[in-house]
C-alpha cells in the first residue's frame, strides 16, 4: 500500500484526541494528592519505502508517561519522616513547656509559701495558727506536687495512646501496600506501567513515612518491598506483617513497640527512627520520664532533709520531732523473665541525696558480678561494695539472693518522688519548732569561746535531759562537764555525750563557763524552725550545688530550652521539607495555565490534522470527477 | 523554575498561616503584657525571673518577720520603760523612808506602798503579748516567769533568747529571758556587799564601800569585827587576818582595792560582813526594803543595823535600776537594727520588683509597633494571595 494521506490524518486525529483527553485527565486531578502529571509521547509510525526515499506515514502515541523522579519523590519521604518527628516532638514538648509556663502547674509559688509558713513558725513558735498556717501550705505543696505527677501520668498516658493509633495506622497502611503491590504486580504483567496506582503507592508510602521513618525497594516484579527499623520488614510483595504496641519490658506502662511474628514478638521500640512514632517514644521515654525524675528529686531531697531537721526539734508537746513527710521510695521494676520474678528483687534505698541523679539505671547480674547501667547516659557506673550491699549515685543496693545469671532489674531513683511525698503530721502541736537544747556562754565569761548549737545523735539516750555545765579549768588546756573528771579542750573538737553533740571553739578563759540546757517546755523557742527554714538555702542537691529551688529552676529552664531547640529544629526541617516537595511540584505537579495552552495546542493540531482529512476527502473528488467526468 | 498550581496555592495559604501565627503570638505578649509566657520564649530568662522571684518572696518574709520583730521589741521596751518608772518611785519612797526624821508609823505606810509597787513590778515581769505569750520567760513562753515562792522568788522561764531572721545572714534576738532583766542582778556596789551582824550591840552603820583597784580584789566573803570600840580587823572566810586598824568614825577602812566606811559608836564585838556580790532578784532587792520598813527601830543598835541595811539594799536597787536602763538601751539598738534591716529588705524588695519587670514585661512599644507591622504583613500576604489567584490562563480562552 502506498502513503494514505487519510490514514496520516486519522492517525493524527486519534492521536491528539488521546494527547487532549490526558491534558484533560491532568486538568482532573489538579487537586488529587500524589498525582504526577501525565504527557502523551508521540512517535511517527513506520514509514514507507519507495526508491525516491522513506515516506512518512503519520504519528502514533508511543506511551502515556508519568513526569516524575524517584530520586526527588525519595527525598520528599525521606524529609517528611524528619519533618513529622520534629513537628510532633515540637507538639509534645510544647506541652511540658506549657505545664511550666503555668502558675497552676508551678512548683515556686507552694514552695516558697511553705518555707515562708516555715519562717512565720520560726519568728512565733508558740502560735498555733502560725503552725496551722504551715500545715495548710505543706498540703497545698504536697498536692502540688500530686498534680504535677498526675499531668505527668496524663501525658504518659496520652502518649502511650498515641503510640497505639500510630501502630494501628501503619498496621492500616502496610495492608495497603500490600493490596496496591498485588495490583501494580498484575497490571505491569500487561506490559504497560500503571501510572495512576503508582502514585497512590508513592503517596501512601508518603502517609506511611510520617508515621514512623521507611526504606523501599523496588522490587523487578514492580512490587515495592517496605522495612522499618533497622531493617525489619513492614510489607514484602504483597504480604504485610503487623506491628504491636504492648508492654514487653519491666514496666506495665510502657508499651513497646515489636513485629508480630510467628515465632513471638520481635521488638523494636529502640530502632523505631523518624516520623510521629520515635517522636512519641522519645517524648515519653526522654522528655518526660526526665522531667518526672527531675520533680521527684526535688520532692525525695526536701523530703529526706526536712525530715532529718525536724527529727532534731522538740514538737509543743515536748517530743522529738517525728516524721514530717512520708519519704518515697525509689522505684524497681523487675524484668518479667527473672528467675526471681515476684519472688525476690533487689533493695533500693537512698543512701546520700546530693548524689541521687535524675536518670534510670539498669542493675544486672552475669551470675558472678553484678553490674549498673545508666540508661540515660549508657555509661556504667561503678559499684561500691558496702556491707554486703553496693553503694552508686547516692542509692544503697542489696542484691537479689536468689538471683541467676541474667537476672536483670531497671531502677528509677526518683520517679516515685513526686507520687509519694505525703504530709505525716495533721496536729500542728507536733511541729518540732524548738531545739532540743539552747547552749550558751555566760556574760561572765571572759575568753573568746564559743559554743556551737546542738546536733542530737540519739533522742534515747537515757541522759539525753540532762543538763550541762562546762567550766574551763586553769589552766584553760581542759574542762570538765557537770563536776566529772576534765578532759583535754581541742578547739572545734566535737564533743559528744547524752546523745547530743556539740563543739565548744575559740580560747576560753580559766573559770569560764558553758550552758547545755535541755529545752523543756520551751514553747517559745523556734530555733529548729529557723533551721528548717534554712533548708530553702541549702545545696543539698545534684552533688551540693542546687538547692530544692536552683533545681527546679534548673528544671523550667532545661524544659524551656530543649522546648526551643525542638522548635528550630521543626522550623529548618520543615524548611527542606517544602524545599522537597517544591522540588518535585516542580517536575510531577500540573499547573492549569500550562494546561490550557497545551489545550489550545492539541487543539490546533487536532483542527489541522482534521483539514489533512478534508484535503485528502477534497483530492480524492478532484479525482473521482476527473475519472468520472 | 516550574511552579504546579497546587503548589502556589498552598505557598500562599502557607504565607498567610505564618503571618497569623506571628501575629497571634504578638497578640498573646499584648494580653497578658509579659513578654515570656513560656519557658521556651527566654529559657534563661524564665530561669532568671523564678530567681528573682524567689528573692523578692524571701525578702518579703524577711522584712514581716523584721516587722513583727520590731513591734515585739516596742513592747518590751514600753514595759521596762515602765519597770525603771516603778523603780525610780520605789527609789524615791525609799529614799522618803531613809530619812532620819521618820518614825516607825511614817515607814510602816511607806512599806505599805513599797509592796504595792512590788506587785506592780511582778505583774510587769510577767507581761504577756497580743499572743499570750509571756516577754520575759525566755522561750519558755507557755509558762508564768515569776512567781513569789517561801522565802523569795522562783524564775521559771529559761535562759533562751529567740533568734529572728531579719535577712539570709543575720538574726536578731527577739526578746530577754526575765532572769537577766530580773533576776541575775549582782547585789551590793556590784562587787561586794555589806551587813551589819544582827546581834550588833552598837550603833555603828556600815556604808556599801567603793572599789578604788578591782584587779587587787580577790573575791571572799570577809568580816569586820570591832575587837574594842576604838579597834577593828579584817578576816576572810578562812579566818586569816586581811588587815586591822584604829577606828575613827568615817574614815577609810581599806584592803584588797576596796574601801568601806563605818560610821557610829559600834560596840565591841560587833561584826560587819563584807561579801563578794552574788545575784539577788529585784524583787529580793524590793522585798527587802518591805521588810526592812517592817522592823521596829527602837534602840541604837536597831538604827545601826536598819542603816547598814539599808545602805546595802539601796545599792542593790541601783544595780538594779542599772540593768534595767541596760536592758533597755540594748532593745532600743535591736530594735534599730531590726528597723535598718527592714530598710534594706524594702530597698531590696523594690530593686527585685523592677529587676523583674525588666525581665519580664513587654516593652508596650516595641510590641505594639511589631503588631502593627504583622497586621500590614498578613494582609499583604492576604492581598497577594487573592490577586495571584486571579490569574489564569482560562480567563483569557
Amino acid at each position: 500500500m502506498g502513503v494514505d494521506l487519510f490514514g496520516i490524518g486519522k492517525s493524527a486525529l486519534l492521536g491528539f484526541q488521546q494527547a487532549l483527553s490526558t491534558v484533560g485527565h491532568n486538568i482532573a486531578n489538579v487537586n488529587t494528592e500524589g498525582y504526577s502529571r501525565q504527557q502523551v509521547m508521540f512517535g511517527t509510525t513506520r514509514p514507507f519505502y519507495t526508491t525516491r526515499g522513506w515516506l512518512g506515514t503519520g504519528v502514533q502515541p508511543t506511551e502515556v508517561r508519568r513526569i516524575y523522579s524517584a530520586f526527588v519523590n525519595a527525598q520528599v519521604t525521606h524529609n517528611t519522616s524528619l519533618n513529622e518527628f520534629q513537628q510532633s516532638l515540637k507538639q509534645l514538648t510544647g506541652s511540658l513547656d506549657y505545664m511550666a509556663g503555668q502558675e497552676a502547674t508551678s512548683l515556686n509559688t507552694p514552695l516558697q509559701a511553705f518555707f515562708n509558713a516555715v519562717q512565720e513558725v520560726a519568728t512565733s513558735p508558740a502560735d498555733i495558727a502560725a503552725r496551722e498556717v504551715m500545715l495548710g501550705e505543706s498540703r497545698s505543696l504536697v498536692q502540688r506536687f500530686r498534680l504535677l505527677n498526675d499531668e505527668f501520668d496524663r501525658l504518659q498516658n496520652q502518649a502511650n495512646s498515641q503510640i497505639q493509633a500510630t501502630v494501628a495506622d501503619i498496621n492500616g497502611m502496610a495492608e495497603n501496600l500490600a493490596r496496591l503491590n498485588e495490583q501494580i504486580i498484575r497490571d505491569i504483567g500487561t506490559g504497560q506501567i500503571p501510572n495512576d496506582l503508582l502514585d497512590q503507592r508513592d503517596y501512601l508510602i508518603n502517609q506511611l513515612a510520617e508515621q514512623v521513618a521507611v526504606q523501599t525497594v523496588e522490587q523487578d516484579n514492580g512490587a515495592l518491598n517496605v522495612f522499618i527499623g533497622s531493617g525489619q520488614a513492614l510489607v514484602v510483595d504483597t504480604r504485610a506483617n503487623r506491628l504491636l504496641a504492648a508492654p514487653l519490658g519491666a514496666d506495665p506502662n510502657r508499651l513497646d513497640i515489636a513485629i508480630d511474628a510467628p515465632s513471638g514478638p520481635i521488638r523494636i521500640t529502640e530502632q523505631i527512627t523518624g516520623g510521629r512514632l520515635a517522636a512519641q517514644l522519645e517524648f515519653r521515654d526522654r522528655d518526660l520520664s526526665r522531667a518526672r525524675n527531675e520533680i521527684g528529686r526535688v520532692a525525695i531531697g526536701l523530703a529526706i532533709r526536712f525530715n532529718e531537721q525536724h527529727a532534731q526539734g522538740l514538737d509543743l508537746n515536748g517530743n522529738i520531732g517525728s516524721d514530717y513527710f512520708a519519704v518515697p521510695q525509689p522505684l524497681v521494676l523487675d524484668d518479667p523473665n527473672n528467675s526471681t520474678y515476684g519472688i525476690s528483687s533487689i533493695g533500693v534505698q537512698y543512701e546520700d541525696i546530693s548524689q541521687l541523679t535524675t536518670d534510670n539505671y539498669r542493675m544486672s547480674f552475669d551470675g558472678v558480678n553484678w553490674t549498673l547501667v545508666n540508661l540515660t547516659t549508657g555509661q556504667s557506673v561503678p559499684l561500691t561494695p558496702s556491707g554486703g550491699d553496693f553503694l552508686a549515685d547516692g542509692m544503697r543496693i542489696t542484691p537479689d539472693p536468689g538471683a541467676v545469671a541474667g537476672d536483670s532489674y531497671e531502677i528509677r531513683p526518683t520517679a516515685n518522688g513526686a507520687l509519694q511525698i505525703d504530709l505525716l503530721i495533721d496536729n500542728p502541736r507536733l511541729i518540732a519548732a524548738a531545739s532540743t537544747h539552747a547552749t550558751r556562754a555566760l556574760d561572765t565569761n571572759t575568753g573568746t569561746g564559743g559554743i556551737s548549737d546542738v546536733t542530737v545523735t540519739n533522742a534515747a539516750d537515757p541522759a539525753f535531759t540532762t543538763d550541762l555545765t562546762i567550766v574551763f579549768d586553769n589552766p584553760p588546756t581542759s574542762f570538765s562537764i557537770n563536776g566529772n573528771p576534765s578532759q583535754p579542750y581541742t578547739p572545734g573538737a566535737v564533743i559528744s555525750l547524752n546523745g547530743i553533740e556539740f563543739v565548744i571553739d575559740g580560747t576560753p578563759a580559766a573559770g569560764d563557763t558553758f550552758t547545755v540546757t535541755y529545752n523543756s517546755d520551751a514553747v517559745g523557742n523556734g530555733d529548729n524552725a529557723l533551721r528548717l527554714a534554712g533548708i530553702q538555702q541549702e545545696q543539698i542537691l545534684a552533688g551540693g550545688n542546687e538547692t530544692v529551688f536552683s533545681a527546679y529552676d534548673e528544671y523550667l529552664a532545661r524544659i524551656g530550652t530543649r522546648t526551643r531547640q525542638v522548635n528550630t529544629n521543626a522550623e529548618s526541617q520543615q524548611v527542606l521539607l517544602d524545599q522537597a516537595i517544591a522540588q518535585r511540584e516542580g517536575i510531577s505537579g500540573v499547573n492549569l495555565d500550562e494546561e490550557a495552552a497545551n489545550l489550545q495546542r492539541y487543539q490546533q493540531s487536532y483542527q489541522a490534522a482534521a483539514q489533512v482529512i478534508s484535503t485528502a476527502d477534497t483530492l480524492f473528488n478532484t479525482l473521482l470527477q476527473a475519472v468520472g467526468g | 523554575m516550574r511552579i504546579s498550581t497546587q503548589q502556589i496555592f498552598s505557598q500562599g495559604v502557607q504565607g498567610m498561616l505564618n503571618q497569623q501565627s506571628k501575629l497571634a503570638f504578638t497578640q498573646l505578649q499584648l494580653a497578658t503584657g509579659k513578654r515570656i509566657n513560656q519557658p521556651s520564649d527566654d529559657p534563661a530568662g524564665a530561669m532568671r525571673i523564678q530567681e528573682l522571684k524567689e528573692g523578692l518572696e524571701t525578702a518579703r518574709q524577711y522584712l514581716d518577720n523584721s516587722k513583727l520583730l520590731v513591734s515585739r521589741l516596742q513592747l518590751e521596751d514600753s514595759v521596762l520603760q515602765n519597770a525603771v518608772g516603778n523603780l525610780q518611785r520605789f527609789r524615791e519612797l525609799v529614799v522618803q523612808g531613809g530619812n532620819d526624821t521618820q518614825d516607825g508609823i511614817g515607814r510602816l505606810a511607806i512599806s505599805d506602798e513599797l509592796a504595792e509597787l512590788l506587785d506592780d513590778m511582778l505583774a510587769l515581769a510577767n507581761t504577756r503579748d497580743a499572743d499570750g505569750e509571756y516577754i520575759f520567760a525566755g522561750t519558755r513562753t507557755g509558762t508564768e516567769p515569776f512567781a513569789r515562792v517561801p522565802g523569795g522568788f522562783a524564775y521559771n522561764g529559761n535562759t533562751d533568747q529567740r533568734e529572728v531572721q531579719v535577712s539570709a545572714s543575720r538574726t536578731i534576738a527577739n526578746g530577754d529571758p526575765g532572769s537577766a532583766v530580773f533576776m541575775d542582778i549582782p547585789n551590793g556596789n556590784g562587787v561586794f556587799v555589806t551587813g551589819a551582824g544582827a546581834a550588833n550591840a552598837g550603833s555603828g552603820v556600815i556604808v556599801p564601800g567603793t572599789v578604788t583597784d578591782l584587779s587587787a580584789w580577790v573575791p571572799d566573803n570577809y568580816t569586820l569585827t570591832f575587837t574594842s570600840p576604838t579597834t577593828w580587823e579584817v578576816r576572810d572566810s578562812a579566818a586569816n587576818l586581811v588587815t586591822a586598824g584604829t577606828y575613827v568614825p568615817g574614815q577609810d577602812i581599806a584592803f584588797n582595792g576596796i574601801t568601806v566606811q563605818v560610821t557610829g559608836n559600834p560596840a565591841t564585838g560587833d561584826v560587819f560582813s563584807i561579801d563578794a556580790s552574788t545575784s539577788q532578784s529585784l524583787f529580793d532587792t524590793y522585798q527587802g526594803f518591805v521588810d526592812l520598813f517592817r522592823t521596829p527601830v527602837v534602840t541604837a543598835a536597831d538604827q545601826g543595823r536598819f542603816f547598814s541595811r539599808y545602805n546595802a539594799l539601796l545599792s542593790s536597787l541601783d544595780q538594779a535600776l542599772d540593768n534595767l536602763t541596760r536592758t533597755e538601751a540594748r532593745v532600743g539598738g535591736r530594735a534599730n537594727a531590726a528597723e535598718v534591716e527592714q530598710f534594706v529588705q524594702e530597698d531590696l524588695t523594690v530593686y527585685l520588683q523592677t529587676a523583674i519587670a525588666q525581665f519580664e514585661d513587654l516593652d508596650y512599644a516595641e510590641a505594639t509597633s511589631r503588631f502593627q507591622l504583622q497586621t500590614i504583613a498578613l494582609q499583604a500576604a492576604q492581598q497577594s494571595f487573592a490577586r495571584i489567584q486571579n490569574l489564569s490562563l482560562f480567563n483569557y480562552l
